[in-house]
Order: structure tokens, then C-alpha cells, then sequence
């Protein structure tokens, strides 16, 4: 192709959104490593071009860099992906920074104001949070600044909720924790944030299990006393990101089953090892080694699935609970009585075996995808 | 770079804003119409101040305080003194309440690692109905002077220790003027019933509360499971800010002393207060003086 008007089409179904910033990552990294071969290839002398081929390509490529820089906002080094990661780290914190001083600021204007203008300051927050965030998206090209502006708008609308039933003095109801995940899903929607989106569905699996223990009589704050709630949010999370094809939510899948198997995984782990949590009418001892089973077999499932799927979240969620199993089991077992030289060269030798295992599972997997938003 | 279309998704979100905060409002405004379920005159005792009031939270909230809750003041120097508190129990929690709560007790075989003989079956919520000072109240304070008495008398025979009873006599004191007065008496799932049950206004409030199941040995030695209301589902009260004045000029405590610190001097309740319950069982401050 001559020019590069025609980038976009070159992306998968002409998109311009994620995933084609995916793409356009793995397109950058394809020009980059193109041009470290053809180097080699040509110091080698296996291959000959003429200078003004060479000056060709060269030209097309900076196009299509310089239009990918502009549209995707790429990294196109491997310093440039290194310090991308700390821009996300950087506005992680920054966006847990400017929520905290929403909070404080809130509590420190609260008593000094009289309740029709605390109603109004409360509502009037997570509006200016949208407005925002919308600005900021209009000029970000990276989606670092829309992602703190999106987790501050969504930090105004908890205060708000939160702040405003205390001063009522109403019981909170689980609907809250969907109303904020809701809100949060649609800002991920909106603006492709990953993170927020993330945040939105730890939400709505609270809801879920927030309204299952409420529905079953209990204190629904309490909720991880019986964790055997959130299996059911956990369970449809995951089953979406397997099973969605509409957008905006199927730009997302990993995140699905992420979070999904997160939620499924680490209650049935909490019940597997301290089984007086369950409520099943059945003996501890039978409820735990039912639960190691599930979990276990669960586990190797994901992993299986993920290599077989390519989908490396998914194997690696089911690799980190299972490693999570068989060391607490293996303590919980060999501690009180094995000679603790011994306990430890047995973990530093299953250790070994595991980097083992993983690294055939990355050979498995292939080159990474890179993710969608921040 | 063009960004996605979002005044569809703004829009929504805009919505569920307005729609979030208007339902909270709605269900404060359902509370308090048509009438309260219960009105109390409460005082210090029930309505407690924050022991910490930081510049960084100007808005204030009253805990509201059972007859199972020692005085913050009491507890804070309890626990550097290391003296263990007596705890109350509520022998209508027994058994067959918790049943008619909903916890499941008989279908789980004893877990041989439960200290107690019953393994948890976590918290449930349910209707509280609260009495001030009633009959209960009367009786928990006759029993608490009963085992004061009890002690002084092992102390004139030497069998238990001066210190003892010099802590229990002014623990005594504390709670005649400055112990919470409401006590729970009742507990169910038909909060009608409860009503029907309790119809003084004045003297009893249904609200929700948190039930959690320990255990009490009986006089046989058996371990027997037994409820205790872990607190309220509002545990605390909002003070709006145009009856605050009353609350605002009363001096700070002073901090307990790390070492060695001696119980509080006890004393009358500086303020009383009204609390209104509604249709939802959700409180408010009517009045404060």
C-alpha cells in the first residue's frame, strides 16, 4: 500500500476502537521487528536491495508509525511499553488520590451546611465528574487522564449514595452496589476504559451477592461470611465473557472472565480451606473436601480451556488458585509435623516444577495480546 | 484521534445519577409520611457523642448505644486497665428463637474445632423491638446490684479481693446514671406482629438488628446455643445541622490516660433527644435540648 489513508481498513472490520488498538500495538511491533531482520538479513548478505527500495519502505512505514502514534497512541519501543505501564500505575494511584479527597472534602464541608444544599452538592459531584470526564476524553489521546477522571466521577457517585443515606439514616440496601456498578460499566463503555470496567463488575457481582444473602435472611454487608454468594455472580461472569459477541461489551471478554473466575474461584477457596463458612447442611469435613474437588477440577478446567483458547487470562486465573490450593493444603497438612528444612525444599522444588509448567503454558499460548484501554 | 460517540451513554448515566439520589429521597420522604410508628425521648445514655470529633469530619452522627453497650468511656478505660467487662446475655435468644429466626442449628453436626460445641451460622437480620426503661431494664440493674452484693459479701469473708469489688461498685454506679436504658426484648421476622405486640409508642421501637448466634453454658454444664444482638442496622443517628447548637457547646472530653487510668466520675446525661421511627423502622432527630 502507498499511503496511508487507508490505515484504517488494514484494521480488523475498518475499526477505529478497541480491539483494532490492539492491532494497531501488534502492527508497530511487526514494522519494528521487520526492520531489526532486514538488517540482519542484510549484514548477512542474504539479502540485496537497492537504496531507493530501501528508502521506499522506510518512508511507508514512518507513515503508517506516525499515523498509528496518532490514532492508537502505540508504543513504539520496548521503552515506550515500560513506561506506558507506569503511566497506568501512575493513574491508578493519581485516580485513588483525587477519590480520597473527594471524600475528605465532603466530610469536612458536611456539618456547615444545611441538608437542601448537602442534597445538592451530593448529586451536582458525580455530574461534574461526567461533564469531566467527557472533556478530557474529547483531548486524551492516551485514555490515562479519562481513566482518573472516569474513577473520580465514579468516586463522587459513591459518596453521593453513600453519604446521602447516612445523613437520611436509611439502611443501606444492596441496589446501591448496582447503581454504582452500572454506573461504571457505562463509563467503561463509553470511553473503552478497562480498569473502570473492572471496577464496574466487582460491583455488580457484590450486587449479586449482596441480594442473595440479603434474600436468604442475612446481613447482606456481611456477605463474605458466606461466601458461597458471590459463586453465583462469579459463575455468570465468567459465562459472559465467554459467550458475548455484542459490542461495546464484547471489547471486554478478558475482564469478564478475569473478574468472573476471581469471584468464583476465591470463595470456593475460602470455603475449601475454613469450610465452617458454608452453609450447607452437611459435616465440615465433607463440605471442604468437596470444595477442594470443585475447586481443583475447576482450576485444571480454566487452564485447559485457556491454552486450548488462547485466552491467557483465563489460564492464568486458573493456574494462580490452583498453585493458591495446593499450597495452603500442603501446609495445612506437613507444617505442624514435617522438619521445616524439609517443608521448605519441598516448595522450593514444587517451585521449580511449576516454572516448569508455566513456561511450557507461555510456549502454549503464544505472543500476548495487548489489552484494551487502560 | 475521533473519540466514540458518548451522549447516549452520558445521558444514561446523567439518569441513573438522578434516579439513584431521587429514590433515596422518596424512601426518606415514604418513612416520615403518614404518621411515626414510635416516638422515644432518648438521652446521653442512648444517644452517645463521638469520643473524636477531627476537623477533618464536621458532620455529626449520635451512635445509638443498647444496654449491652458499656459507655465508650467505660470500655476505653476497661481495655487499659485489661478488666474484662461483664457481658449481657439475653436468655429469650435462646433455642427456639434462633429457629424462628431462621438459623439453622440442629442440621449441622458439632464441629469437633468450634470451642463452643456449634459451629457459626454467621448473622441474620431481624425486628428488634427495644423497650426503654422498662421492666428489663429494672431487672438488669437489680441483678447487677444482686452480684455487687454478692461480692461484698466474699470480700468481708476473704475469699475475693478488695480491688474487685471497688471496681464492680463504681461500674455499679456508672450504669445507674449513665448506662443506655434500652433494652432489646423481643426479636421476629413479622414486624406487624411485633406491633401488635408492642403497642406503646412511647416505651417500645421495632427496628432492624443483627442477630448472631454464641453460646451459654447452662447450669447442668451443657453448652446450649445462645443469640446476641451484635447492633442495629442504623447504628447511628444524623444531627442536622439546626439542632446541633445544643450538642456543639458542650465541652470535649478530656483523652483517657494510657496507664493505670480510673473509672469516669458518674454523672447525669447533658442533653436529651428525641427520636422519631417511621414507616421504615428509620429514625430521626426531632428535637434536641
Amino acid at each position: 500500500m502507498a499511503n496511508c489513508e487507508g490505515c484504517g481498513r488494514l484494521l480488523p472490520e475498518g475499526a477505529r476502537h478497541s480491539p483494532a488498538s490492539a492491532d494497531a500495538q501488534a502492527r508497530a511491533d511487526r514494522i519494528a521487528a521487520f526492520h531489526e531482520e532486514l538488517a540482519e538479513l542484510r549484514r548477512a548478505g542474504v539479502v540485496h536491495l537497492a537504496e531507493d527500495e530501501l528508502d521506499s519502505v522506510e518512508r511507508f512505514h514512518e507513515r503508517v508509525r506516525r499515523e498509528l502514534v496518532e490514532r492508537f497512541d502505540v508504543d513504539l519501543s520496548e521503552r515506550g511499553k515500560q513506561i506506558s505501564f507506569g503511566m497506568r500505575a501512575v493513574s491508578l494511584i493519581g485516580a485513588f488520590a483525587l477519590a480520597a479527597s473527594v471524600f475528605f472534602l465532603f466530610h469536612r464541608v458536611w456539618g456547615l451546611i444545611a441538608m437542601p444544599l448537602q442534597v445538592a452538592v451530593l448529586v451536582a459531584a458525580p455530574l461534574a465528574g461526567l461533564v469531566g470526564t467527557d472533556l478530557v476524553a474529547a483531548r486524551d489521546r492516551s485514555r490515562y487522564f479519562t481513566s482518573m477522571a472516569a474513577l473520580f466521577a465514579v468516586a463522587c457517585f459513591v459518596v453521593d449514595i453513600s453519604l446521602l443515606g447516612e445523613s437520611l439514616n436509611q439502611a443501606a440496601a444492596p441496589w446501591i452496589l448496582g447503581a454504582w456498578g452500572a454506573f461504571a460499566l457505562i463509563l467503561a463503555y463509553a470511553y473503552r476504559l478497562g480498569l473502570v470496567h473492572a471496577v464496574g463488575l466487582v460491583a455488580l457481582a457484590a450486587f449479586g451477592g449482596g441480594l442473595i444473602t440479603g434474600g436468604l435472611g442475612g446481613d447482606w454487608p456481611n456477605m463474605l461470611e458466606s461466601p458461597e454468594s458471590l459463586l453465583a455472580p462469579g459463575a455468570a461472569l465468567t459465562v459472559l465473557g465467554l459467550i458475548l459477541t455484542r459490542r461495546p461489551a464484547a471489547a471486554f471478554l478478558p475482564i469478564f472472565r478475569t473478574v468472573g473466575l476471581a469471584v468464583l474461584l476465591g470463595p470456593m477457596f475460602l470455603v475449601a480451606m475454613w469450610s465452617r463458612l458454608s452453609r450447607l447442611p452437611t459435616d465440615p469435613e465433607t463440605t471442604s473436601l468437596v470444595y477442594q474437588i470443585l475447586l481443583a477440577g475447576l482450576c485444571a478446567a480454566a487452564v485447559w480451556f485457556g491454552i486450548a483458547r488462547r485466552m491467557r487470562d483465563t489460564a492464568y486465573c486458573g493456574m494462580l488458585f490452583g498453585v493458591a490450593l495446593l499450597y495452603a493444603k500442603f501446609t495445612r497438612l506437613c507444617w505442624s509435623w514435617m522438619p521445616k528444612y524439609l517443608f521448605f525444599l519441598i516448595v522450593a522444588a514444587s517451585a521449580m516444577a511449576l516454572l516448569w509448567l508455566l513456561k511450557r503454558m507461555r510456549a502454549a499460548l503464544g505472543p500476548a495480546p495487548q489489552p484494551a484501554g487502560s | 484521534m475521533k473519540r466514540p460517540r458518548s451522549l447516549g451513554y452520558l445521558v444514561a448515566a446523567f439518569a441513573l445519577v438522578l434516579a439513584a439520589n431521587a429514590l433515596l429521597l422518596a424512601a426518606a420522604a415514604w418513612n416520615r409520611h403518614d404518621g411515626e410508628r414510635a416516638r422515644l425521648i432518648l438521652t446521653e445514655r442512648e444517644l452517645a457523642l463521638p469520643t473524636d470529633r477531627p476537623a477533618d469530619s464536621t458532620g455529626l452522627f449520635l451512635s445509638v448505644k443498647l444496654s449491652q453497650d458499656p459507655p465508650d468511656r467505660v470500655r476505653e478505660v476497661s481495655f487499659r486497665r485489661r478488666y474484662e467487662l461483664p457481658r449481657t446475655a439475653y436468655p429469650w435468644l435462646d433455642r427456639d428463637k434462633l429457629h424462628e429466626l431462621g438459623f439453622r442449628l440442629e442440621d449441622r453436626p458439632a464441629d469437633p474445632g468450634d470451642e463452643h460445641g456449634h459451629a457459626s451460622p454467621g448473622t441474620r437480620r431481624a425486628f428488634v423491638v427495644l423497650e426503654l426503661e422498662g421492666d428489663a431494664w429494672s431487672k438488669w440493674i437489680a441483678a447487677e446490684a444482686d452480684r455487687v452484693a454478692a461480692l461484698r459479701a466474699q470480700v468481708a469473708a476473704g475469699t475475693a479481693p478488695a480491688a474487685d469489688l471497688a471496681d464492680a461498685e463504681s461500674l455499679l454506679a456508672i450504669d445507674r446514671t449513665m448506662r443506655s436504658r434500652l433494652v432489646p426484648i423481643d426479636a421476629g421476622r413479622d414486624e406487624a406482629l411485633l406491633r401488635r405486640r408492642y403497642p406503646d409508642a412511647s416505651r417500645y421501637a421495632v427496628v432492624e438488628g443483627i442477630i448472631v448466634v454464641g453460646s451459654a453454658r447452662t447450669e447442668s454444664g451443657e453448652v446450649e446455643p445462645r443469640g446476641r444482638v451484635l447492633g442495629l442496622v442504623v447504628g447511628e443517628i444524623y444531627v442536622p445541622r439546626e439542632l446541633r447548637s445544643r450538642l456543639d457547646a458542650l465541652p470535649a472530653e478530656e483523652p483517657v490516660p494510657e496507664t493505670n487510668p480510673a473509672w469516669p466520675a458518674p454523672r447525669e446525661a447533658r442533653y436529651q433527644a428525641t427520636v422519631a421511627f417511621g414507616r421504615r423502622n428509620e429514625p430521626w432527630l426531632v428535637e434536641v435540648r
